[in-house]
């Protein structure tokens, strides 16, 4: 019957754990570390360090140009 | 040495958020895996049904684990999130090798067929039989039906690995075994 045959699956043998099962996991593990490392920098690190950068010099030509620094929210609410 | 000692002596549930607090694999994480392995192997190689598949599956679960270390909420037992975790990584897993196959055999690529056999015939114990009516059922039902029968999961855990209530997994396992009385009662 198709039920028993079902019973069979616990007679399964299960193999052991491989021998360097603890390294690959270690190597794999650290190499989604620094996939995710790279991401984060490539996605908000870098994009947040050029934003800041180009208001600087943004600042300076505008201070350049005018003699005047540009105002911005925190200058205004004093 | 202190350090592990001190550790082996923690519940699986603090060893999560210690694990959650470090910036690595450190010595939580290393402990989860250590108390974990043979389970998550035992899963994988239910599932997946080939000692390789089951390998990958396995490195795949603990990759999971360590990313997701900060979402285990504690609403679960930390050991029926692990089981949840490593039964929906061979369910994807599987998947995406069932399409990759597919996708191989209508691009007439012979050679994923012709190295079947051998990959079957490395399955230790499992007959061909018993092989074939697993495959006839989807993915999830045979999840259910092979942690049921092998590892001898309660309705109570099946339901909390895969999100169901115990009723609709009781009527899975059920209507699965039906599937296979209809389709295999004469062969089996």
């Amino acid at each position: 019957m198709g039920i028993d045959i079902l019973e069979q699956l616990a007679a399964t043998e299960i193999p052991p754990v491989p021998a360097d099962f603890d390294r690959d996991v270690h190597q794999r593990v650290n190499h989604a570390l620094m996939l995710a490392h790279v991401a984060e920098l490539g996605l908000r690190v870098l994009p947040y360090a050029l934003v800041h950068m180009a208001q600087a010099l943004i600042g300076l030509l505008s201070l350049t140009l005018s003699g005047r620094f540009p105002a911005n929210s925190s200058t205004q609410d004093r | 040495m202190d350090a592990l000692l001190e550790l082996t002596e923690h519940t699986d549930e603090a060893l999560a958020a210690e694990a959650a607090r470090e910036g690595s694999d450190g010595p939580a994480f290393v402990a989860l895996v250590d108390r974990f392995r043979d389970r998550v192997w035992r899963i994988c190689f239910r599932l997946m049904g080939h000692a390789d598949d089951a390998q990958d599956a396995a490195q795949e679960v603990f990759v999971r684990l360590f990313l997701n270390r900060g979402k285990f909420d504690g609403r679960s037992k930390y050991s029926t999130w692990v089981h949840g975790v490593a039964v929906r990584t061979c369910l994807t897993l599987r998947r995406g090798r069932g399409r990759r196959r597919r996708h191989e055999e209508t691009a007439g690529m012979a050679a994923l067929d012709a190295q079947a056999p051998e990959r079957r015939a490395a399955m230790p114990a499992l007959s061909l039989d018993l092989q074939h009516m697993l495959d006839s059922l989807d993915e999830e039902d045979r999840a259910l039906v092979i942690l049921k029968y092998s590892e001898n999961y309660s309705y109570e855990e099946l339901a909390e690995i895969f999100g169901l209530s115990e009723s609709a997994c009781k009527m899975r396992v059920s209507r699965a075994r039906d599937k296979i009385q209809q389709k295999f009662g004469d062969s089996a």
